[in-house]
Formats: structure tokens, C-alpha cells, sequence
């Protein structure tokens, strides 16, 4: 996301102002000593992310969703990349709580993405500071805006956002490489090519799961083989990071969790299992990271080693959800116990009394704030993807109960032929 | 055979009246040495509370008191803990730092023992594993291969498996030794994740004996898994561990 201060002066005077903020104060203090909030139930931190959500888009004119909160720059404009993504998350907490206004909402959210498509199709890259201002058609970006269009066509059955979704797929596989991957240069980031286009591919099935055009389905496969390819025996991927400079260079595990959830999502589409198998390779190996080292850095190199003293609370939102998903396919309850641990971390880090809008509810882009990824803001991909992780913990938590109560086998059912090997049963003595 | 055990208790922590302790010599078996990695006071009590829950841990600490006030009165026993008449555990006792220092190793080998006893502790690395000229063995609260790692007394209960105490030999990857030894545990009514830890803490003293009386006949000899087998399990979250508590109510 471009930043870029035009008046280094006055962005300083603003960003002292706003730093003497008793809520941005306190905020800047307990990261500072490392103190986490008290966290409430889930459903309290999800209510909290959606309210934060709702605030960045009224804060934008009620349609376009604010990239987010920095202490340094105030609200940023609308991002049209995340608040394309953003749209599903705004539908399923509609059904959640029945409450139609979200509808409404992520209407007016898919209705600003169509008028601001580029003629090509595209998504713009960064975010949007009205006409007239320079804008670079990104894949990337594209692929998410496209899965908001796909939902909201699903929703309302109005076939312009399925129309303006088949336009960005058919830019898509017009810039497609022979080999699945997409080499197009975006504004945002440094590197040319990136395996969590595994996202925009499932954007691609999306499209074709609506459409039934073979065509995005071939190109979706493209790619996820190729991504394929990327993966490490260990699970890391290659070519999985935003930027060249070599201390910038390491993928995060917000974009780690990217291709896990492309993978997840196409399998779910294709029923392809060795996408499913990819993501769980990768998924295993953070379970153990984050179990034993007790705390998951914000990013690894390809040994699944960091120097990182902060946590990509995007990143760990995603993995959670990941868990829960491989969870959910598994049955392995290691997988659901981690990703309750780790949503404890970031809803850990959410501050749901501040008397600051942009920080109640929020979810930061790293902790401590000062960490390297999207240092002193608030992003709303960060609420987005935790109130995602939250709903889908409180489903499954909910049907685990029910079958506990049941009584249920629940384990990895291997159990019987080891049990008859030894001696038999012997009460206390 | 000659013993090591080693533990991870406070440094006032007494094995004079220690169950396992008290069975191996029982047993013939001389314990050269118990080596302690020293823990906190604080810390220790807050892991026993997450183990055993607060009602075990009284009843186990009421209990120790009990035993040493008998042991200082030498009056009659009061109970069936303290009615053990085997002779109080004698054994000299080590600090270490850790149980991976190079000061550990050089104390095992010093001690030149047949078998070492885990009897609670963390990871022991390769370097220790390699001084005892038989092995080191270890129980393991659960069945194994199934539920590898940790709190799988929790794990087996949430899944609604068996409960089992398991002695099997050390190797490098964790709980992926050969089992010599295993037991179910009877889960009764009122039982809680802290009681069937009790148990199975008694049911271990036993099996170790039984172990260590397999290895000494040489019925049983050092075998490791060749590929490492089941599930490595991690502390559980504190809702799943109230499940798992709601499913044996």
C-alpha cells in the first residue's frame, strides 16, 4: 500500500496529535510492555471486529472500506483489494446475527468495486484517492475484489457483479503465464511473481462454480500446479513475498496463510486433494512451530526460521482459520486447540473498550504495533480475517460440543488394535 | 540394576516417602542417584494445579504432610498412603541446572548407571540418552504409538479413548520408543482429569517395577520405532480441557 507523506511537516504535526490521544497512548504503552487485554468471549471480539469494519467504511462515504487506521497518517482511503474480500465476511455475519443492515453494506461494498473496475476488467492496485489519480491494474487484487463480486451475486442474484467478475477473469487469463503463474508488475509490492496467487485462482473457480466456463477452471488448475511447485518438502513456499530487499525479503505468514487458504478453497471446489494435502503439509508444520516455540513470528525463511521479534496478527487470524478448516476435514483436535490459541492471541491484542474508533475493535498489523508489518496501523484485512476465523471457531466449537456430549469417538481412530496389545484394565489400587 | 532417576521438582521437595522411589528398592533395584533440574516453588505448584486440579493437589500435598509427621512421630500411620512400610528412599540426590547441561552428563557418567528412569521431566537430549549402558525408560500417561507428547491423559479422555499408562524406552523423537510395558486405567464415576492422573501415577510406579524387572530378566531389550508412528500432542486449550472434564461427568 503506498503511504508516501507529500507534507513531511504537517504529517508529523497530525501524527504528534494524534499520538497524544490517551487511547493511542495506552496503546503505544502496553505494547511497549508487552501486556496483552483481557480478552471476553468470542462472539464480543466478533461483534468488535465488524463494528471497526462498519466504522472504516462509513469513515470512506459508506462504501469503499478504509485500508485502515495508521497513528502516523489518520484514515487511510478505500482499499478496493480488501474490501472485495471484505464483502463474504460482511454477508456471513448478516446470517449470523440476522441483521440485514450488513447486506446492505456489503451491497454498497460490491456496487463501488463495479464502478471503480478499470476498462480492462482489472482491479486497481493500492488504494483509491478518486479519478483522476494514476491507476495500475494488479492479478492479485483482482482475484480477491472478484471472489466479493461472486458472493455478492450469490446473494442477490444480480448479474452485474457476476458480469464484472467475468470480466476481471477473463483479464486474468489474459495475463496468465504459460506456466500458471502471473508475472505482472503491481505497485505495491517488489516482487514480480507470488505463490499466493493460489487466492486468485480460487477466484477463478469461483467464477467458474457460477459461469460453468471450463476456461477459468483450466487456468485456476494452471496455476495451483504451479504453485505446487513452489512448495518446499518442509511445506514453505517459494516466490511467497512482497518485497526484493534482503530484509524484506521473507515471506509472512499473512501471505503463507494466502496460499494455504487457496489451496483449501480450491479443493473444496475441485475436490483436487492434493491442493488439500499441500495446504495440510504447510499447516502442520506452523502447528508445531507455534506449539513449541509457544508464539508464531511473523514470518520464516525456507528453514522455518525467523529473527522476528513481532507477530503478523493478519498472519495468525489466517493460520487459525487454516487450522480450523484442516480441523474440520481432519478431525485431528491438535489442529483445533492451536487455532483456539492463537485466535486468544490476536483477540489478546484487540482492545474492545478504547474510547478511539479506530482503535476499538480493531486489529493491528503487528504485534507489538511497532513491528515491522504495517507498523502503527489498524488494517481492515486484520478485522476482516479474524471475524472470519471467529465465526467458523464458534460453528465448529458449537457441533465438537454437541458431539461430546454425545458421547462420540472422537479421536484418531487407530486406538482399538493398540489397546489389545497390552494387559488389561486395572482400577486404582 | 543400578538407577538413575531423573525429576524436575522444587529444591525442598523430599523423595525420602516417594512412591516409585520406595518400589524400585523394594525391588532390589539401587538407586545411585535421583538428579533434580531445580524448579520454582511458584511454578511447580502452578503446574500441578493445571495437572491435578485443586482438590488432587490438597489431598496430595495433605497427604505428604501426613507421611513426614509420621515419619517424625514414628507413630502409627493414619492412612492407606502413609501404611506403606517399605523403608524411606535413601538415595543421594544431584542439582543440575538442566537435565541437557554438560554438567548432567558428566554426573550420569560419573555414576555409570544400567538404566536411567525419567520420572517427570522435559526433553532429554541424545547425549544423555547414550551414557547408561541398557537404556533409559519412561511412562507415558496414554496409549502408545496413538497419543504421543503432552497432557494425553486430556487428549484421551476428550476423544472418549481409553486411558492407559504406558513405560516405553527412550529414543530422540518424542514418546516414539518401543513399549515395554502398558496398562488401562479404569475410569469410574466422579472421576476428573486430576484423579485419573493420580492413578496413573500409581499404576507407573508399578509398571516401571514391572519394566525394570522385564529388562533385568532381559525379557525385555532397548527397540525403537523405525518410522515414528501416531500423533505428537500438545498442551490442550483450556476449553477443550473443560470437555474433556464435562464428558466424564
Amino acid at each position: 500500500m503506498a503511504t508516501a507523506a507529500k507534507k513531511p511537516l504537517g504529517t508529523l504535526i497530525r501524527a504528534g496529535l494524534r499520538v497524544a490521544h490517551p487511547s493511542v497512548l495506552r496503546v503505544l504503552i502496553q505494547d511497549s510492555l508487552r501486556r496483552p487485554s483481557q480478552t471476553e468471549s468470542s462472539r464480543v471480539h466478533l461483534d468488535g471486529a465488524i463494528a471497526w469494519i462498519c466504522h472504516a467504511q462509513d469513515v470512506c462515504g459508506g462504501r469503499g472500506v478504509s485500508a485502515g487506521y495508521s497513528f502516523v497518517h489518520g484514515w487511510f482511503p478505500p482499499y478496493p483489494e480488501t474490501t472485495g474480500y471484505i464483502i463474504p465476511t460482511l454477508y456471513d455475519y448478516g446470517h449470523l446475527t440476522g441483521n440485514k443492515t450488513y447486506f446492505d453494506r456489503a451491497r454498497r461494498m460490491a456496487d463501488w468495486e463495479t464502478e471503480i473496475q478499470l476498462p480492462s476488467g482489472a482491479v486497481m492496485g493500492g488504494v483509491y484517492r478518486g479519478l483522476g489519480h494514476e491507476a495500475h491494474p494488479v492479478v492479485f487484487n483482482t482475484g480477491q475484489v472478484v471472489l466479493g463480486w461472486c458472493r455478492a451475486y450469490s446473494e442477490t442474484g444480480d448479474t452485474r457483479y457476476l458480469s464484472a467478475a467475468q470480466r476481471a477473469g477473463d483479464w486474468l487469463l489474459s495475463v496468465q503465464s504459460e506456466d500458471g503463474a502471473w508475472r505482472v508488475t503491481g505497485p505495491e509490492v517488489q516482487t514480480l511473481v507470488h505463490a499466493y496467487d493460489a487466492r486468485t485462482a480460487w477466484s477463478l473457480l469461483e467464477i467458474d462454480a457460477l459461469a460453468k466456463s471450463e476456461t477459468y477452471a483450466a487456468a485456476a488448475r494452471r496455476n495451483l500446479d504451479w504453485t505446487l511447485a513452489q512448495q518446499h518438502e518442509n511445506g514453505w513456499y517459494e516466490n511467497n513475498a512482497f518485497f526484493t530487499d534482503s530484509k524484506w525479503s521473507l515471506p509472512l505468514t499473512h501471505t503463507i496463510a494466502y496460499v494455504m487458504e487457496g489451496f483449501i478453497e480450491s479443493w473444496r471446489l475441485t475436490g483436487v486433494r492434493r491442493y488439500f494435502d499441500a495446504a495440510h503439509k504447510t499447516g502442520e508444520k506452523l502447528m508445531r512451530i507455534f506449539e513449541l516455540r509457544r508464539y508464531l513470528a511473523g514470518e520464516f525463511d525456507k528453514s522455518w526460521k525467523t529473527s522476528a521479534a513481532y507477530s503478523c496478527l493478519t498472519g495468525d487470524a489466517q493460520v487459525a482459520r487454516v487450522w480450523l478448516q484442516l480441523f474440520r476435514e481432519t478431525k485431528d483436535t491438535r489442529f483445533l486447540s492451536s487455532a483456539l490459541k492463537l485466535s486468544d492471541f490476536v483477540k489478546a491484542s484487540q482492545n474492545l473498550r478504547s474510547l478511539h474508533p479506530g482503535v476499538r475493535g480493531g486489529v493491528k498489523g503487528s504485534q507489538p504495533i511497532f513491528g515491522k508489518y504495517q507498523s502503527y496501523t489498524y488494517v481492515n484485512w486484520g478485522a476482516k480475517f479474524l471475524a472470519d476465523t471467529l465465526m467458523l471457531e464458534e460453528k465448529l466449537m458449537n457441533e465438537f460440543e454437541q458431539a461430546v456430549r454425545r458421547g462420540e469417538r472422537l479421536g484418531p481412530g487407530d486406538i482399538a488394535d493398540e489397546v489389545s496389545t497390552p494387559s488389561t484394565a486395572v482400577g486404582e489400587t | 540394576m543400578r538407577i538413575v532417576m531423573f525429576a524436575r521438582v522444587p529444591r525442598w521437595y523430599s523423595f525420602k516417602q516417594d512412591r516409585l522411589a520406595k518400589r524400585l528398592q523394594a525391588d532390589g533395584h539401587e538407586i545411585i542417584s535421583i538428579v533434580v533440574e531445580q524448579t520454582k516453588t511458584l511454578a511447580s505448584l502452578r503446574e500441578w494445579r493445571h495437572k491435578y486440579g485443586l482438590r488432587v493437589m490438597m489431598q496430595k500435598v495433605a497427604s505428604k504432610l501426613t507421611r513426614r509427621a509420621d515419619m517424625s512421630s514414628s507413630s502409627q500411620p493414619q492412612n492407606t498412603q502413609s501404611a506403606d512400610k517399605r523403608p524411606p528412599c535413601n538415595a543421594p540426590v544431584h542439582f543440575v541446572a538442566s537435565h541437557n547441561s554438560d554438567e548432567c552428563v558428566e554426573v550420569v557418567k560419573r555414576l555409570q548407571p544400567e538404566v536411567i528412569v525419567l520420572r517427570g521431566c522435559g526433553i532429554v537430549k541424545k547425549q544423555v540418552l547414550a551414557v547408561p549402558t541398557l537404556g533409559t525408560i519412561n511412562p507415558h500417561y496414554a496409549v502408545l504409538p496413538a497419543y504421543r507428547g503432552m497432557e494425553t491423559t486430556e487428549w484421551s479422555v476428550l476423544h472418549g479413548d481409553p486411558c492407559a499408562v504406558s513405560v516405553h524406552w527412550v529414543a530422540e523423537a518424542v514418546d516414539a520408543g518401543g513399549v515395554i510395558t502398558s496398562r488401562l486405567i479404569n475410569v469410574e464415576s466422579g472421576d476428573a482429569i486430576g484423579s485419573l492422573r493420580e492413578k496413573s501415577a500409581v499404576i507407573a510406579a508399578e509398571l516401571l517395577a514391572e519394566a525394570l524387572n522385564k529388562i533385568q530378566s532381559g525379557a525385555a531389550r532397548p527397540r525403537f520405532m523405525p518410522v515414528v508412528e501416531g500423533r505428537q500432542y500438545f498442551v490442550m486449550h483450556p476449553r477443550l480441557r473443560q470437555l474433556a472434564e464435562m464428558r466424564l461427568r
